[in-house]
């Protein structure tokens, strides 16, 4: 997944599984509004080439982490679907605890250089 | 005079040039395409420009047809299948492979004849001698058209 902002387009690959787990542990959604999503939330910041969000909820469908449906939007358009499944919310839940463990682990380093 | 509809025509031409075959990601893109677009005109910008910039959000068809890549067995397949051309082989193989053959026959019709003392009357003329004179013959016009052909082994 590529990224326009100063985060480095790893960074953004990686985080980009547990994003859209996390975002579809809150209900169902579709590419489009998970993309905006991700904008708002990061200000910005984080800005994927919106077509590669699609392979990404591919791999995690045949993954057996997220299921579709195809539905119709507010005008009739088409639109398909994706909801978290069970095995979807394990990995988002060892997701978290990785990130968090990387976050902690930065955070004390982070400390010590200032104290 | 500008043309969505058209427009989105000829990106789905090009998605399709790309090699974004399967309907189910091509369908999904377009939608995604088509709410972009919709965005972008609610917020006053011209159906050009709206078309031109969801067309650079959603991402080259080259880069989409890369990540996609993974998600189409066929054309995965196909993709794998031409980046390992057939291997070819000189006619000096063939030749090998020929010598083996026959030494194999000889070993075979020593240890048949000599040693088990069994006369196969028909050893020659048989549906095995058919076997090995057809082998022989293909073993042959491999090694010529090995040594006559214009890629190099």
């Amino acid at each position: 997944m590529y990224c326009v902002s100063m985060i480095r387009k790893e960074l953004v690959a990686a985080s980009a599984e547990p994003l859209i787990l996390s975002l579809l542990s809150k209900g169902e959604s579709y590419g489009y509004a998970i993309i905006q999503e991700v904008k708002a939330r990061s200000g910005g910041k984080l800005q994927w080439t919106d077509g590669m969000l699609y392979p990404v909820l591919h791999r995690l469908e045949r993954r057996g982490l997220l299921k579709s449906r195809w539905g119709e939007s507010e005008t009739g358009r088409k639109r398909k679907y994706y909801s978290i499944k069970k095995d979807g919310k394990t990995a988002m839940a060892k997701h978290h605890e990785q990130w968090s463990l990387i976050h902690s682990v930065l955070a004390g380093l982070k400390n010590e250089q200032y104290v | 005079m500008f043309n969505l509809e058209q427009s989105i025509a000829e990106w789905r031409k090009q998605m399709l040039a790309a090699g974004i075959k399967s309907p189910v990601p091509l369908e999904e893109l377009e939608g995604h395409l088509r709410e972009e677009i919709e965005a972008q005109l609610q917020s006053g910008m011209t159906e050009g420009d709206a078309f031109e910039m969801a067309v650079k959000q959603i991402g080259k068809a080259e880069k989409l047809r890369a990540e996609f890549g993974g998600t189409n067995l066929l054309d995965w397949l196909s993709e794998k299948s031409k980046k390992t051309p057939k291997k070819k082989y000189g006619y000096k193989s063939y030749l090998k492979a020929g010598a083996i053959l026959l030494f194999v026959i000889g070993i075979a019709n020593f240890v048949v004849v000599d040693v088990f003392h069994v006369h196969l009357k028909y050893f020659w003329e048989g549906a095995y001698g058919g076997c090995i004179y057809s082998s022989i013959f293909g073993l042959i016009k491999c090694a010529y058209k090995a040594k006559h052909s214009k890629t190099p082994a």
